[in-house]
């Protein structure tokens, strides 16, 4: 008896010993690669680094004050707002679409691709793209045009009341096909059975959607406005590609980049990193709050 | 109990393979294809450069291998680069080639951090953004400061604590690029020689429906000789650096107001082109001038082939862009000169790092003497040094005089850096505080400007 328990503590630490060399590599990867880095940059956060190896003095909070002191940092957050609405906009539209596709309809896969589509494409490709779209006499104003409308045309990107509507617009356009599929594959793991009894009870569509898809689907919604938020403060191709981030259309990643690469002021930057990674962390503790994972529930995942 | 002890063997070995693999990709050059797109041309460098040092001091003929890195693209070096190399060759005969690499299309950003990736090429060009203080840790000096002015135009510029750093690939004038055709067409042929003359041709042209000036704002770089308009309007050749210990740079009657002044005009009577803020847009602004769509641009005279290139596409000659100071003044005669600055361009250093480091500076030197006309740029040496054929003109015209001026304090960038404004770097700020004011009907924002300088003091 005792040398069969010998033997089984024995099994056990080799065991450990072969789940530790196979675990070692990984975290050491995970550490010097996404620890060690984070840690640095909040460390930098405190600091006037200048990017290399020249010393640098230990400013305490002056970089967090200077970042909600100052013009060019504030705006940011005004920024982010047009991103977060449009952000929104998106989810209500890709449910809206991903209900009307979970219907069998005809063709239905030949318009899932087209609403897909944009989403495939590589983000600085879509902004070249509509770069070309607002310009003056582009895409845009060729449409406008055509339907009637050249009172409508502006200079777009020029004027400041439509620049950061029409970047907003391309971050929907591009983003809406990712939210989409998601809630479409979601929505096509409910079993239909619950759709025909629902349906033989009477409960009409919205009734449907009230009390089986929305249940079933509600931890997702969660999820994907929390991406949305932290996407609308981190979009930087969009206005690097078209503005270089001129004319109030600085993100909080093109003026990070800015700060960091063209003034050479990367403690600054980091302590913009440091905000945005706060903002990112609020964001899931809130989300996690209100979409609370309901197990009593039979949809919930 | 055997099949475990083989199990735990396996792990290790695995473990201990996986380790290796990724470590020391720089040894093995090639071993592990992880840096295929750090270019070839550096593995084959650091080879060579081995052998070389194998051989112990006495190099053998065609042994060495240099390489160069620069903004201009590969087509282009073979094309225009191919006798300088040959000369140098035959002046050394231990050189087997000079492998080239284009930094073309990489932002000063990917430069920086190539740099600071340690993988770069032996001489190579140095980042604009680069603070001084830092160009000692990648670059080795290539003289002292002083000797070298007295050389080369701005062999001075480059310089930290007496040394010097960069040598210019060319200097150019900065000016009016202006479309003949176009002013033949509405302004009588006119080419302004004073400011009124220059708003006179921008206002028939915009009656005409041609755009006036085209600033290129949007792309950001391109704004930045409106600061060193600000020096030649000054009469002053240092007095960028004066910005130092000036608490607001842009108070009333200072140059740099003075300079964003013509932009802001420029601006709030509509001569500039409708869309300034779409970036990206240098071959757009280039198709406009060559096509006759935009009558001016200012600009370096390096742009000057560019343009003509772009004018014979849209089927006009080459003749019909030219080149013009910038008339910044009204009372212009012999007397009284416009003043035109002879500006630097782009800079090589030397990687501190090369292996063969003497040889480097020598062919860096040796380039750089020989590269200007190819590139569309006046010649280097302060005696003897080339003009562009199109410009030869310039010295002939009794109005105008050049200047060239000195280094500039690093302390500017770091100032800036606070500041949050390009000064004297790209301009960008520019659009931000006086264009885009201006085209929304208010004022240029200048106190903005020295509210944001004052935090240096």
């Amino acid at each position: 008896m005792e040398k069969m328990n010998r033997l089984a503590a024995k099994k056990r630490k080799e065991k450990g010993k072969i789940i530790i060399a196979f675990l070692i590599v990984p975290l050491l990867f995970l550490g010097y690669f996404t620890v060690y880095p984070v840690v640095t940059m909040l460390l930098y956060s405190f600091t006037d680094w200048k990017g290399s190896a020249t010393p640098f003095q230990v400013l305490g909070f002056k970089n967090y004050v200077e970042i909600f002191t100052t013009d060019t940092y504030r705006n940011i957050f005004k920024t982010a707002a047009y991103y977060l609405l449009a952000g929104i906009l998106q989810q209500l539209i890709s449910l809206f679409l991903a209900v009307i596709m979970n219907k069998k309809l005809r063709g239905s896969s030949i318009f899932k691709g087209f609403i897909f589509f944009p989403f495939i494409m590589n983000g600085v490709a879509v902004s070249m793209v509509f770069r070309m779209f607002y310009q003056i006499g582009g895409g845009f104003d060729v449409l406008l045009n055509a339907v009637g409308l050249e009172k409508c045309i502006r200079v777009w990107m020029t004027n400041p009341h439509t620049s950061n509507i029409c970047l907003a617009f391309i971050y929907l356009w591009k983003n809406i096909g990712y939210s989409f599929l998601i809630y479409l594959g979601t929505m096509q793991s409910v079993s239909g059975e619950y759709y025909d009894a629902a349906s033989i009870d009477g409960a009409g569509t919205w009734m449907q959607f009230k009390e089986i898809t929305y249940p079933a689907i509600k931890m997702i919604i969660g999820m994907m406005v929390t991406l949305s938020i932290v996407g609308s403060i981190s979009v930087f191709d969009i206005p690097y590609v078209l503005t270089n981030g001129k004319n109030g259309t600085n993100s909080f990643a093109t003026t990070l980049v800015e700060t960091a690469f063209t003034y050479s002021r990367y403690g600054l930057a980091c302590a913009m990193a440091i905000i945005m990674l706060l903002i990112a962390g609020a964001v899931m503790i809130f989300k996690n709050l209100v979409f609370k994972e309901e197990n009593d529930n039979g949809y919930s995942r | 109990m055997r099949k475990k002890i083989v199990s735990v063997m396996l792990a290790t070995v695995l473990t201990v393979s996986m380790v290796s693999g990724c470590g020391n990709t720089n040894n093995g050059g090639t071993q592990t294809g992880q840096e295929e797109d750090l270019e070839e041309s550096t593995d084959s460098a650091t080879e060579s450069n081995e052998e070389s040092a194998d051989d112990g001091g006495d190099a053998a003929e065609g042994s060495i291998t240099l390489t160069m890195a620069f903004h201009n693209t590969e087509e282009w070096y073979e094309e225009n680069m191919i006798p300088i190399v040959e000369e140098f060759k035959q002046m050394h005969p231990e050189v087997k080639d000079v492998v080239y690499t284009t930094l073309s299309g990489m932002g000063d950003e990917q430069q920086v951090t190539r740099l600071t990736g340690g993988q770069y090429e032996d001489i190579v060009l140095v980042p604009t953004i680069l603070l001084a203080s830092e160009w000692g840790n990648y670059f080795a000096p290539l003289g002292d400061a002083s000797e070298m002015a007295e050389k080369y135009y701005y062999g001075d510029y480059m310089q930290y604590e007496g040394q010097s750093y960069g040598i210019p690939i060319g200097v150019v004038y900065e000016g009016l690029l202006y479309n003949k055709k176009v002013l033949d067409q509405y302004c009588d042929g006119n080419i302004p020689k004073t400011l009124d003359e220059l708003m006179d041709d921008c206002e028939k042209l915009k009656e005409n429906g041609v755009i006036g000036f085209y600033t290129n704002a949007g792309s950001i770089w391109t704004m930045r000789y409106w600061d060193n308009l600000a020096i030649t309007m000054s009469g002053d050749p240092d007095y960028a650096n004066k910005i130092i210990d000036t608490q607001e740079p842009w108070a009333e009657g200072s140059s740099l107001r003075d300079s964003a002044d013509i932009l802001a005009q420029l601006a709030s009577n509509g001569y500039l082109e409708p869309d300034v803020v779409t970036a990206d847009q240098w071959d757009v602004s280039l198709t406009s001038l060559g096509s006759g769509q935009t009558a001016f641009m200012f600009t370096g005279t390096w742009a000057l082939s560019q343009a003509q290139e772009h004018a014979v596409e849209a089927g006009f000659s080459a003749d019909d862009i030219g080149f013009a100071p910038f008339p910044y003044k009204n009372d212009v005669s012999a007397d009284n000169k416009l003043n035109l600055r002879v500006a630097q361009d782009v800079f090589l250093g030397v990687n501190k790092n090369s292996e063969n480091l003497e040889l480097a500076k020598e062919f860096c030197t040796f380039f750089c003497e020989r590269v200007s006309l190819a590139m569309g740029m006046n010649e280097i040496m302060i005696d003897g040094g080339k003009n562009q054929p199109d410009l030869e003109f310039l010295q002939e015209l009794d109005y105008v005089q050049t200047y060239t001026s000195p280094a500039r304090d690093s302390k500017i960038s770091e100032m800036a850096g606070i500041a949050g404004i390009d000064v004297y770097n790209f301009d960008g700020f520019l659009l931000d505080y006086v264009i885009l004011p201006v085209l929304n009907g208010k004022e240029p924002e200048y106190d903005k400007l020295n509210e944001a300088w004052k935090k240096n003091f």
